[in-house]
């Protein structure tokens, strides 16, 4: 009920429709990408799904964390332009409720484009590998991998933005910490890997071994985002 | 019986006081109109019956219910609407509601019965963007309206609208109390609104309530103090004039 | 009015709009690592670049690839929504003021953020750079003439891009999507810029004037050797006619 109305408020912003274009260009990258010189990763050393992932999945998954951050910047957009919180906070709700299902909307609709590139990913493997047979599972384990592996960055953003009243903010400090990112993967250490923004970029196969200690990095950020979050938002109202 | 109290209720920011220890008593089924120049505080007073900033200091309670611990509750039953509409520009008129009406669990009904008591009803499916100001204002006070609430606070609502809305909103709100067994706080800057909706006033200058009552007393009040008691528009602006002056301010 | 009168209001504009944060931070955070990592710099002997020039061109590769670009996103938006959200452009399209002109302070409002952007990455290769040196024990500081020179042509480049974010900006009016195609356009740059048609795609080009720089101080890395030919007419072209099209339109909808 509640996550229908949030999801109602974004209509007619672009939100839909640009987080699921974003979806068809990510997906349209190793299509293109492989498409348009095969050759020269047919014969690599590995799996399908790493040659294909390795190729492809830092660009990907930077779009994935682009359409997450303006995902956030317009749904909070939304609430600031006509002062629509205001009223929000006459009516009978909770803050916090309002920010988590934002969250989880903003999450749902990430699914979209990493469907879609798993999808073309698959495609890839057929139409110029020779894939392996277990190629499908593989694609299946990242496809869930992936998903976990955005939730903190989801987490993150939705409340970056819920307490910045000008999108240029929000979308500011989001790109910086991409951009912090970039900066920081030439460091090889854990701490850095888990860096919310950081997770979306790892494979699967990367994390090999120890996939079970991203899984547990990323459900335990998002716990703490989640809390913050919450504190954030409870001292907002105090204070004013 | 009164329905709104406030003891003592204050508001302060750092060294300035917004409102300054004021004692309201707002009669059930009644219209109170809450009177001031802009900036006396009258904002700020809803502001925090709805719980939007909190008290520096004393207390209030709306229906029986404190706050913070019945927020939700007081919530429930008051439609509010505060320093001018507040909606999603992308939405419709009646998207806007739609949201409201789910937010407060109010039947289908509601939106359209809303719109129509604004008169907005024609203009229901256009982006809430593109509405004339006085439609926003009408979009707003649907808002609050929508469901008949027990209670309402309006802020201000007829700003921005033409004489005939101005007179529109003015019946509307007159009528609401038989209606709807509602209780309404109304603020204004113009005691000649206020005067012709209001059965009660509130008068507040500079975070401080100078006179709360009925209109007669309110002449009786400036005749002991010696102020012109005939016209209503001069018994308001002395009572802010001499309040003013023994705060050593310049009358202007 | 006068066009410097335009600047000066839009610069009004801008206060307490906190971007200058935006536009130092990742300034700050891109020379941290390099601090760090300053004694990696002398393990590339291989690609015969030597510390100084590495150090150097990490630094400005860092910046030109994405932060460069995405700063001039940010700073459209920061553009187009101080206007939107109290009714403003309404109240300067009713003032006896040429839209063009406008479109134009606005764009040069830009271009200075970036400028000011580049200012600062300077200021913090130099400071770093001192850093690094000094915990290295050699002096990882190039001539300042050369650093202000290359960061000049850095800058130069950028302006076809920021032109063509800019006519973006005006020409979508829904934020969701003239952002998100200038997000989405940073990404690919770097796909493009290894094919023949790079000097179509303005949004490559500070990345690619720094790769260039970078295959001239490594004698043994091979990248791209830098023809101006049809680079220059094509971005400068690119550059004209973007502007062209935003003077035009800008504040047609409000009109």
């Amino acid at each position: 009920m509640s996550f229908s109305i949030e999801a109602k408020k974004v209509t007619r912003t672009g939100f839909y429709p640009a987080i699921i274009l974003g979806g068809i260009i990510a997906a349209a990258v190793p299509l293109i990408n492989i498409g348009a010189r095969p050759e020269n990763f047919v014969n690599r050393d590995g799996s399908t799904l790493a040659v294909i992932l390795n190729a492809n999945w830092s660009m990907v998954s930077m779009l994935n964390v682009f359409a997450v951050i303006l995902g956030a910047c317009v749904m909070w957009n939304v609430e600031y332009g006509e002062r629509a919180i205001e009223k929000m906070r006459t009516l009978p709700l909770k803050m916090s409720s309002i920010v988590g299902l934002k969250g989880i909307l903003l999450l749902t609709m990430a699914l979209v484009p990493v469907i879609l590139e798993h999808l073309s990913i698959v495609l890839c493997g057929y139409l110029w590998f020779a894939p392996e047979s277990n190629f499908i599972f593989d694609a299946t384990k990242n496809f869930i991998f992936s998903i976990l592996m955005l939730l903190p960055v989801c987490g993150v953003m939705t409340a970056i933005a819920s307490v910045c009243r000008n999108m240029w903010i929000s979308l500011g400090i989001g790109v910086i910490c991409v951009f912090a990112m970039t900066i920081m993967g030439g460091f090889d250490s854990f701490a850095v890997k888990i860096f919310p923004f950081s997770l979306p970029m790892i494979t699967f196969a990367e994390a090999g071994e120890t996939w079970p200690s991203y899984g547990t990095a990323s459900l335990l950020e998002t716990v703490i985002i989640s809390i913050a979050a919450g504190i954030i938002w409870k001292l907002k109202v105090k204070s004013e | 019986m009164n329905i709104i109290e406030t003891s003592d209720l204050t508001k302060k920011y750092g060294d300035f006081s917004a409102v300054s220890g004021i004692d309201m008593h707002i009669r059930k089924g009644t219209i109170y109109g809450f009177l001031g120049p802009n900036g006396a505080g009258k904002s700020t007073t809803m502001k925090m019956l709805l719980g939007l900033t909190k008290p520096t200091g004393g207390y209030f309670s709306i229906d029986g219910r404190r706050y913070p611990e019945d927020r939700t509750s007081i919530l429930r039953n008051v439609g509010s609407f505060i320093e001018g509409p507040a909606f999603y520009g992308n939405l419709t008129g009646e998207e806007n509601l739609e949201i409201i009406r789910k937010i407060l669990g109010l039947p289908r009904a509601a939106v359209a019965a809303a719109l129509k008591t604004v008169g907005l009803y024609e203009a229901r499916k256009r982006p809430s963007r593109k509405y004339s100001l006085g439609m926003k204002q009408r979009l707003g006070l649907a808002g609050a309206i929508i469901g008949h609430p027990p209670i309402l606070i309006l802020d201000e609502p007829t700003n921005g609208l033409d004489p005939s809305g101005i007179h529109e909103i003015r019946e509307l709100i007159r009528s609401l109390p038989k209606r709807y067994d509602c209780t309404v706080m109304v603020s204004s800057h113009l005691l000649s609104e206020i005067e012709l909706m209001a059965d009660d006033v509130g008068i507040l200058n500079h975070g401080k309530l100078l006179y709360e009552g009925t209109f007669s007393g309110l002449r009786d009040f400036a005749a002991d103090r010696g102020l012109p008691s005939k016209d209503l528009e001069d018994i308001f602006l002395s009572i802010i004039q001499e309040d003013n002056k023994s705060r050593g301010e310049i009358d202007r | 009015m006068s066009f410097a009168k335009y600047i000066k209001i839009e610069l009004t504009k801008l206060k307490r709009s906190h971007i200058i944060w935006i536009l130092i931070v990742p300034v700050v955070i891109l020379w941290i690592p390099s601090i760090i990592n300053s004694h990696m710099n002398f393990d590339m002997a291989a690609e015969g670049i030597s510390p100084e020039d590495n150090f150097f061109i990490q630094g400005f590769m860092g910046f030109a690839w994405f932060m460069m670009p995405a700063s001039v996103v940010v700073g459209t938006v920061l553009l187009v929504q101080t206007e939107r959200a109290g009714g403003g452009i309404r109240k300067m399209l009713s003032l006896p003021v040429r839209p063009a002109a406008l479109c134009l302070s606005k764009f040069s409002i830009l271009l200075l953020l970036t400028g000011i952007q580049v200012l600062f990455l300077i200021a913090m290769y130099f400071l770093s750079g001192t850093i690094a040196s000094q915990m290295c024990g050699y002096d990882l500081l190039l001539d300042p003439l050369t650093v202000i020179k290359e960061a000049v042509i850095l800058y130069v480049s950028s302006i076809p891009m920021t032109s063509v974010f800019w006519l973006i900006a005006v020409l979508i009016k829904t934020p969701s999507f003239s952002v998100g195609a200038g997000l989405a356009s940073i990404v690919p740059s770097v796909l493009i810029m290894n094919t023949k048609l790079w000097f179509i795609y303005p949004m490559c080009y500070p990345f690619y004037i720094v790769t260039v720089l970078q295959g001239e101080m490594a004698k043994n890395f091979d990248t791209f050797k830098f023809k101006s030919l049809p680079f220059l007419p094509v971005a400068a072209a690119v550059t004209v006619v973007c502007i062209l099209i935003a003077a035009i339109s800008f504040g047609k909808e409000e009109r």
